[in-house]
């Protein structure tokens, strides 16, 4: 007795980003970006780092000289935008539900209707989780992580990925420096030994210490970027 | 945690492709998952199996091929065999 006649299984290759959709709506918005001229920042950390304070006393600062403005994403409240608010500058919240991070679809629907040209930056809180974020790109120019001193010197070594995908890493509530014993150099070994090349700053939102820096970072980017904007 | 919404990104992925390729589902998917991709197999293979219910992947198993570097890739889709009626 012999069996039907039968083709072989067929394996196609696709070879396709699993997140494609995902860095097409990122590329559409950093085009968008560019072409209004926005610098867009966005800010990951754990949950409690001092994400909101460090953006609150840098959107008070920046506000006095350029246009501001921030995307704030959250699981539940709006706590968050309301203390931003506080710096005058506008504040939209995004709140995920039960999403642990923001994805560029989420920060597309958030910005409809936002005539962003008229802005110089454009801060992107995430929310607080320094795991879901690290694989959403959200068209940012920049992209911040941020470690506070009570969190430990070995959260790099810990969540590598998260490190690994930002540009900029920024030590934050350095007043506490002392009090908890933190270690600086050992935490600038362990950023670097995941991200070799990170820029690393430090800070205290609560005394407004290494902001001038921070800022001056900022700044410099901003005319960097507009140095290329000029170009055709 | 973010698993589910990796699974639900590959499942409409492969959907996509299967489409513009045969009429009928895949039998399997394969998958290159990096280990500085930030996503867990694991994890992924658990988001997938409840993902899938309900699609026309319902059938369909994952493979999972582990990577050292960041990719997330689907890499390949598995079509059944043909019968053919005698």
């Amino acid at each position: 007795m012999s069996a039907a006649p039968q083709s072989e299984p067929r394996i196609v290759q696709v070879r396709r980003n699993i997140l494609k959709h995902n860095d097409e709506v990122a590329r559409r918005l950093r085009l968008r970006y560019q072409e209004a001229g926005v610098f867009v920042v966005s800010l990951v950390s754990s949950p409690g780092s001092g994400k909101t304070a460090f953006l609150e006393r840098a959107l008070t600062r920046l506000a006095e000289t350029r246009r501001a403005a921030a995307l704030v994403g959250d699981l539940a409240t709006e706590n968050d935008a309301a203390r931003l608010k506080r710096s005058g500058v506008p504040v939209r919240q995004i709140t995920t539900g039960t999403t642990c991070h923001l994805d560029a679809g989420m920060v597309e629907t958030a910005l409809a209707g936002w005539n962003i040209a008229d802005l110089d930056f454009l801060f992107i809180e995430n929310v607080g989780n320094l795991v879901c974020p690290a694989s959403f790109d959200l068209g940012e120019a920049l992209r911040i992580v941020l470690l506070s001193v009570t969190e430990g010197e070995d959260k790099p070594l810990k969540y590598p990925t998260i490190f690994h995908s930002s540009d900029v890493a920024v030590i934050t509530k350095m007043d506490l420096a002392q009090a908890v014993e933190f270690d600086l150099a050992a935490a600038q070994r362990n950023i670097r030994a995941v991200a070799p090349e990170m820029a690393i700053h430090c800070v205290s939102s609560k005394t407004g210490a290494g902001m001038d820096d921070w800022l001056n970072v900022l700044l410099s980017a901003l005319r960097a970027k507009s140095g290329t904007r000029a170009l055709p | 945690m973010h698993e589910l919404s990796i699974a639900l990104s590959m499942i409409d992925a492969a959907e996509e492709e299967a489409a513009v390729r045969e009429s009928r589902p895949p039998v399997a998917l394969y998958v290159k998952i990096g280990a500085l991709s930030g996503i867990t197999p694991e994890a992924l293979s658990a988001a997938y199996d409840l993902a899938r219910e309900h699609t026309t992947l319902s059938d369909c198993r994952l493979v999972i091929e582990h990577t050292p570097g960041p990719e997330l890739l689907l890499s390949a889709l598995e079509f059944p065999a043909l019968e053919f009626k005698k």
